[in-house]
């Protein structure tokens, strides 16, 4: 159920219309079964998997609090990382392997017959397999107590706002929300619906109206123009922010009328001024479970300065393997462990926060270096979007060129100078619902918000024949 | 509520940002989701035998999604060349239609009167038949059957043609301006009105002149527009109307089976002014000629099924030939020769899009695709300079304006 459809209107009205009536127990109930209806919507199937999960993920977190001894409780640990991950590698890299092995045999002159699955991804499972992982590994880490009921365990993995693409919860965060009761209040309703609107505004608005541009000049960059190349570059860096930033806006908004706070995942990552500060503002809860459970596992930056720089390289490979089995996302993922690696060996890897320039040379600096680290960022997403490494180095050979730059369009550049505006506004106020909080002339917050609103039902009216999926459901 | 001064304040704050954020949803319309508005033809005068033609020596520059045009109009309001006096060994035809004919959209040398005109004289050149042709154009956008032939009632004794082309669509039925009059005013055609007069009543006239003033400019219209127009919401009412109040098929209704009281009688007029033109063209001893234009429907199977949908029909219960399966056997039984230019529209169509894409009219491509694939047939059914030219009238003066 896709949230930009009218299933999804109808499912949630109904959601609104009863869960404020009652009583907590009630409720977990309640949403419970609407987490799985959402889910089983598309495929019932589905559901079996999420169930399998959230069990196995409940009973070995129970396991792991109770063991005496460290090897038991490591023992119960990896059989939860076993399944997970046994989930995770059937599911979406058992045919990335054989096909990867494949050719390896084939560049040996070999001919293998390896099996092929014939079985399709489903929506989410990397989000939900993380979370339930981060789950486990605080209980190992001691930092967090099992859930001892399975109702609340089973709303907490299945969540429905942020099941199938995030924030990826953590059970520190969001457990003692589901246990605990919820305050419906007016004001987290204004400003949950300034979250839905802001994001149906990226999503339909900014993301789905770049769509098509992006698909056309993705589809034959070798009879493009470097002019449109460049324009398929801008296009995609701001189509997948749109889309995914604006999803996490609507599931943050809806969760927050429901009475939860999720996560921030999002950050204005275009305005970060080095790859480091990027990685801190963009898909949050996964760089920061990456840093928490993989990187610091991994050794961190204890061991010296070579390993640290090797830790980062494994951290952002297996970060790019996590969006899709496929080498082209491995190599987005390496590319960004360099960039990470280059800026920690050579600057140091300080700790960049956005603040806003009181001198000139100061501002032009920050001019530059967002400048240098947003290009940085849009050249890597080709590699993201293309699909083969062969197809991102054709685009990145004509890319170059600079042939007819006239080709470049203005719409593109409009659409990117409204989301980075919606950023700079949510910078200035430091505040995601900037909209319904008080900040400045409340005339101009309605002027905006009824603009949003307006540009939204505009782009809904013409992409209404086209519903375009969220690009983070296919992870 | 309204004593309530906050409600009001809200009320007036509404007001005032509303026409602001519909600006705005206009500014980002144009730039993100560009739509082709109407074109805007205010080029246009009132005439006391056709109804309406062209304002003499306007020129006004049609734009739209996809095209962008200059519409000059000649001496005596024809969008044309200046044409001089019939000289000896010329052939004339004069091309009458609606905005399919006058090629909406396309440049006067694109268009299908020279298209054509270039077509039969290569042929007849070929053919070694040394003979003048001059495809003159007398068509206009919104003219019906009516107009058709009381355009040729007002344009024979100007251009004493040898042939009348009439190009006839399956939508002509859409306006019969026999018992309408067009209100114009400033040069722009508002509307047509049963009395000639033009109410001034809000949801009358100034409501329609709003509508028409909104799909001249504003393209968040033109969207929504489109979008009801197009979507199931329009073909469920549509099918609402169609069992309980008057009968909208949109563009469809031609080809419903069975024919449909008011198509039926629809047809029944254009065959009726068509035996009157045929009538008169025969008393002046000038062949008669009907080209059955088929609208995007019948040649593009897309434009077909999205049609189908908006009008929630299905395949079943269309007849796509049934038209001009009509216009044939009434041509036939009158002994006026029909041409056919479906065959090559379809062929072209499916290397290459023959229609506009956003404006549903022939572009260049379909234009010259038609006018080569007549010419062809044109030679092949013997029609004038291929015929024993007996009945040619050389040598009188043409007067114009």
């Amino acid at each position: 159920m896709l949230f930009n459809s009218l299933i999804f209107i109808l499912f949630i009205s109904i959601v609104l219309l009863i869960y404020p009536r009652l009583r907590l127990r009630q409720q977990n109930l309640f949403l419970l079964a609407a987490n799985y209806f959402f889910y089983g919507w598309w495929d019932w199937r589905f559901n079996i998997l999420l169930f399998a999960s959230t069990l196995v993920d409940f009973i070995t977190g129970q396991k792991i609090h109770k063991s005496d001894t460290e090897k038991h409780k490591k023992r119960w640990l990896l059989v939860s990382i076993a399944f997970n991950l046994g989930l995770l590698c059937s599911f979406k890299y058992f045919n990335f392997f054989m096909d990867s092995t494949a050719a390896l045999l084939q560049s040996f002159a070999l001919e293998p017959h390896l099996p092929v699955l014939r079985i399709i991804l489903p929506v989410g499972l990397s989000f939900y397999t993380f979370q339930s992982m981060g789950y486990i590994i605080d209980i190992y880490r001691g930092r967090l107590a099992p859930e001892t009921n399975f109702v609340d365990y089973a709303v907490f993995v299945s969540f429905f706002p942020q099941l199938v693409a995030g924030p990826i919860e953590r059970g520190g965060h969001l457990l003692p929300q589901i246990r605990s009761k919820r305050e419906l209040t007016r004001g987290k309703m204004i400003a949950g619906l300034n979250l839905v609107l802001l994001g149906f505004f990226k999503k339909v608005a900014i993301a789905d109206t770049l769509a098509p541009v992006v698909d056309n000049i993705f589809a034959m960059p070798d009879v493009m123009s470097s002019g449109q190349l460049w324009t398929g570059v801008y296009a995609f860096t701001f189509q997948i922010y749109g889309d995914f930033s604006g999803y996490t806006d609507i599931a943050r908004g809806i969760a927050l009328i429901l009475g939860f706070e999720l996560i921030e995942n999002f950050n204005a990552p275009y305005l970060s001024r080095n790859i480091t500060e990027f990685w801190r503002r963009w898909h949050i809860s996964l760089s920061t479970w990456l840093r928490d459970y993989l990187y610091v596992a991994l050794g961190g930056n204890r061991c010296g300065r070579e390993r640290t720089y090797a830790n980062l390289m494994i951290t952002m490979f297996l970060g790019g393997l996590w969006h899709g089995a496929a080498w082209h996302y491995a190599i987005w993922g390496v590319l960004h462990g360099i960039y990470l690696a280059v800026h920690r060996m050579f600057l140091g890897g300080e700790k960049a926060s956005l603040s806003w320039p009181r001198t000139i040379p100061g501002w032009a600096a920050d001019t530059a270096k967002i400048i240098f680290t947003f290009h940085l960022v849009a050249l890597t997403w080709i590699l993201f979007r293309t699909d083969s490494v062969s197809n991102a180095l054709v685009y990145m050979e004509r890319l170059f060129l600079f042939q007819n730059m006239v080709d470049l369009q203005a719409s593109v550049i409009f659409a990117a100078c409204l989301l980075i505006a919606l950023d700079g506004v949510q910078v200035w106020s430091g505040s995601h619902t900037w909209l319904t909080d008080r900040h400045g002339v409340k005339i101009t917050r309605y002027a905006v918000a009824q603009l949003m609103f307006v540009c939204t039902l505009a782009a809904a009216i013409a992409h209404f024949n086209k519903i375009t999926p969220f690009i983070y459901f296919q992870f | 509520m309204f004593g309530n001064s906050v409600w009001v304040k809200r009320l007036l704050l509404f007001a005032i940002l509303t026409p602001l954020s519909l600006l705005g949803g206009e500014l980002f319309t144009r730039i993100l989701l560009p739509q082709n508005v109407d074109p805007k033809m205010n080029i246009f005068r009132a005439d006391p035998v056709v109804g309406y033609i062209y304002e003499p020596y306007a020129e006004k520059r049609e734009k739209g999604r996809e095209y962008n045009v200059l519409y000059q109009i000649n001496s005596i309001g024809l969008r044309d060349r200046e044409y001089s006096g019939k000289e000896k060994g010329l052939v004339r035809f004069l091309l009458l239609g609606d905005s399919f004919s006058v090629s909406h959209g396309l440049a006067i040398e694109e268009s299908l009167s020279r298209q054509l005109e270039g077509a039969l004289q290569a042929i007849a050149g070929s053919d070694k038949i040394r003979a003048k042709i001059e495809v003159v154009n007398a068509a206009a956008g919104g003219y019906s059957p009516y107009n058709y032939w009381k355009a040729y009632r007002r344009w024979a004794d100007v251009f004493n043609p040898d042939v009348v082309v009439v190009g006839l669509s399956p939508d002509d039925h859409d306006c019969d301006n026999e018992y309408l009059s067009y209100y114009i005013e400033e040069g722009e055609t508002l509307a047509v009105y049963q009395d000639g007069k033009g109410s001034r009543k809000l949801w009358g006239n100034d409501l329609l002149r709003l509508r028409k003033w909104l799909s001249w400019n504003s393209e968040l219209y033109i969207l929504l527009r489109n979008f009801l127009y197009y979507n199931d919401i329009v073909g469920t009412v549509s099918l609402w109307l169609d069992t309980h109040q008057d009968i909208h098929y949109g563009q469809l209704e031609p080809y419903l089976v069975p024919q449909t009281e008011k198509m039926s009688k629809a047809w029944e007029k254009t065959f009726s002014y068509l035996r009157s033109l045929h009538d008169e063209t025969a008393a002046d001893g000038v062949v008669l000629v009907v080209l059955p234009i088929p609208l995007k429907l019948e040649i593009s199977s897309q434009e077909f099924e999205r049609e189908l949908k908006a009008g929630g029909r299905t395949p079943e219960e269309m007849d796509i030939d049934q038209p001009l399966n009509g216009i044939s056997a009434f041509c036939s039984a009158e002994a006026i020769a029909v041409l056919d230019p479906r065959p090559a529209l379809r062929k072209r169509h499916a290397e290459m899009p023959c229609y506009f894409v956003y404006d549903g009219h022939w572009n260049a491509e379909g234009i010259r695709s038609v006018a080569a694939h007549l010419a062809e047939q044109w030679r092949n059914l013997g029609l004038p300079p291929w015929q024993n030219s007996s009945r040619q009238k050389q040598g009188r003066d043409a007067p114009t304006r």
